[in-house]
């Protein structure tokens, strides 16, 4: 009975992630930057289609956003250190 | 390696990664528990996201609870929720730390800034195994398993919510109770 009814929730599970993933990956698109579009589409790539283990993926994306930052910081202070 | 080794490692890699906090966790814990170790199957998964969000609490430390139990009972669910929570301990800690010292975390927020399409994709990868799952059940994508009541059931939810933004939980118990009617 808990099993049949665990079942049919699979659907709404799915319409619940189906959600997240719908406003989440409209927030990134909306920002209208081309790297972090790639990165999303690279990392569904690598994760679903090619099975890289997700925590390589975290690694790679969390320093490629440390190095965006520092490149953002130095552009900031050649213009006159207002910041970003 | 012990069981218990075993559990308090792989919970511990999923609290270390699992940055950006709530279905974020999904991939890694998929990952874990059901790609390498086999722990439970995927509709078991799905199973587990169910219990996690009608229970308090993050999923991720609800799933080192079940997991857990399920593997190594009592000792089990212990191992596996510590496993969880160190990492995050450890680091927040840190964090802390550096936090009254320099109060400057700019770079920590590049990192967060870069790892956010990231988590975007990995829940949408874990989200498109729970997809399959819920139109074609386990034996895989075939045109013969192909259930319509759940295509209908996953746009309709997925609507509902996006709508009206009602508490997740309600679609999943609706759609449970819509799927048993369309049977009977």
């Amino acid at each position: 009975m808990v099993a049949a009814v665990l079942k049919g929730m699979q659907a709404g599970v799915a319409a619940v992630i189906l959600d997240v993933v719908i406003g989440m990956a409209g927030r990134v698109v909306k920002r209208k930057e081309v790297i972090p579009i790639l990165v999303m589409l690279g990392a569904f790539a690598a994760t679903y289609f090619l099975k890289v283990n997700v925590m390589y993926i975290i690694l790679v994306c969390g320093f490629l956003g440390f190095l965006l930052s520092r490149r953002k910081e130095q552009e900031g202070a050649q213009k006159g250190g207002d910041g970003q | 390696m012990s069981i218990y080794l075993e559990l308090f490692w792989s919970f511990f890699q999923i609290g270390l990664f699992s940055i950006g906090g709530g279905y974020a966790a999904l991939p890694l814990i998929q990952n874990q528990i059901v790609d390498l170790h086999g722990w439970i199957t995927l509709t078991e998964f799905t199973d587990l996201i169910t219990i996690a969000e009608m229970t308090p609490g993050p999923i991720a430390l609800n799933a080192s609870t079940f997991v857990g139990t399920q593997i190594g009972g009592l000792a089990g669910a212990i191992v596996a929720t510590v496993g969880c929570i160190t990492p995050s301990c450890i680091i927040v800690s840190i964090m802390a730390f550096l936090y009254q010292k320099y109060k400057d975390l700019s770079t920590v927020q590049g990192v967060l800034d870069g790892l956010r399409p990231a988590v975007v994709a990995l829940i949408a990868s874990a989200g498109v195994s729970i997809l399959l799952l819920a139109l074609f059940g386990e034996g895989g994508v075939s045109l013969g398993s192909f259930n319509p009541v759940s295509l209908v059931l996953i746009i309709a939810g997925a609507a509902v919510i996006r709508k009206w933004k009602v508490n997740p939980i309600w679609v999943i118990l609706g759609a449970g109770v819509l799927d048993r009617k369309s049977v009977v």
